[in-house]
């Protein structure tokens, strides 16, 4: 993960309520320090979505998006902006599956993919997809982060997320 | 006779943007963020000085969109943006606006902020 973390704790937030394992606190050093370590940590919160959200039906819908978003051609969303990229719709279909709760998805004009999801204003994420970089905007109450992702830190940033988040 | 505009955008003035069904967001009745994520800089037309429901229609005497956004210049600039009067041929109240003055694409939080700032939303006839 790299980018500007404007306030370091928010990945914290999951771990804090979650691990067992201390001596966390001389990990906050970088981001990358707490990827690395969550990876070793068993995941047992006590704050994690009240419902089960899974929705077979918005699974469906969201496939049925990414379908039509193959099909967007060149300057659909005026000139010079080039069609989503295979690639990365491939991508975000199979990550799908993996979402508790499905994320609302739409185009971006760089030729990618944002998914996003609102609990609330204060806390919601969302995130670009295109074939060069995944960027993200994640606010949970007072933490807020901005920057870029690796492919294979998105979903545990997305179930970190939903695992440090109040459900009502 | 082409028409010749101030270079300058007033604070006050409105940035009128087209909105696609694949933007906007049906569960909180708004638009998504992804409107403000192009690979160039983000096209919107200035005001200057017409009537809100002129700007709406002229935007869509060129292209069908089924909803038009507006932002003023001021807003923009309070995020930290900034817009820019750029006319094209067929359209002289065409700007564009970016991340930075180095015309850097709009970053994810700037993207985010500028959708909250959103004045009014038109449904065109």
């Amino acid at each position: 993960m790299q980018g500007t973390l404007v306030n370091k704790s928010i990945l914290y937030v999951g771990l804090a309520v979650t691990c067992s394992t201390p001596n966390l606190g001389t990990s906050m050093d970088s981001t990358n320090s707490i990827i690395g370590n969550a990876q070793n940590l068993t995941f047992q919160s006590t704050r994690a979505l009240k419902v089960n959200a899974y929705s077979r039906d918005k699974l469906l819908f969201n496939k049925s998006k990414l379908e039509s978003f193959s099909k967007l051609k060149n300057n659909w969303n005026g000139e010079g902006s080039v069609p989503i990229d295979g690639s990365v719709i491939a991508f975000v279909k199979e990550m799908l599956p993996d979402f508790d709760l499905q994320p609302e998805i739409f185009p971006t004009g760089r030729g990618g993919l944002q998914i996003e999801q609102y609990l609330s204003d204060d806390s919601f994420y969302e995130i670009e997809i295109t074939v060069n970089e995944i960027s993200a905007y994640i606010v949970n109450d007072e933490y807020e982060f901005e920057g870029t992702l690796q492919k294979e830190d998105l979903m545990k940033t997305v179930r970190r997320f939903y695992e440090s988040s109040v459900v009502a | 006779m082409s028409l010749v505009l101030s270079p300058e955008l007033s604070e006050d003035e409105k940035l009128y943007r087209g909105v696609l069904e694949q933007f906007w967001d049906y569960q909180n009745d708004r638009p998504s963020s992804a409107l403000f994520k192009d690979s160039n800089g983000v096209s919107v037309d200035r005001c200057n000085g017409r009537r809100p429901e002129d700007c709406v229609k002229d935007l869509n005497s060129r292209r069908s969109f089924p909803r038009v956004a507006s932002i003023s210049v001021r807003d923009v600039t309070h995020v930290g943006a900034i817009s820019i009067y750029a006319p094209v041929a067929n359209n002289p109240y065409h700007c564009e606006i970016y991340d930075d003055s180095e015309k850097n694409k709009i970053g994810a939080k700037k993207a985010k902020l500028l959708r909250d700032l959103i004045e009014k939303v038109y449904v065109p006839d």
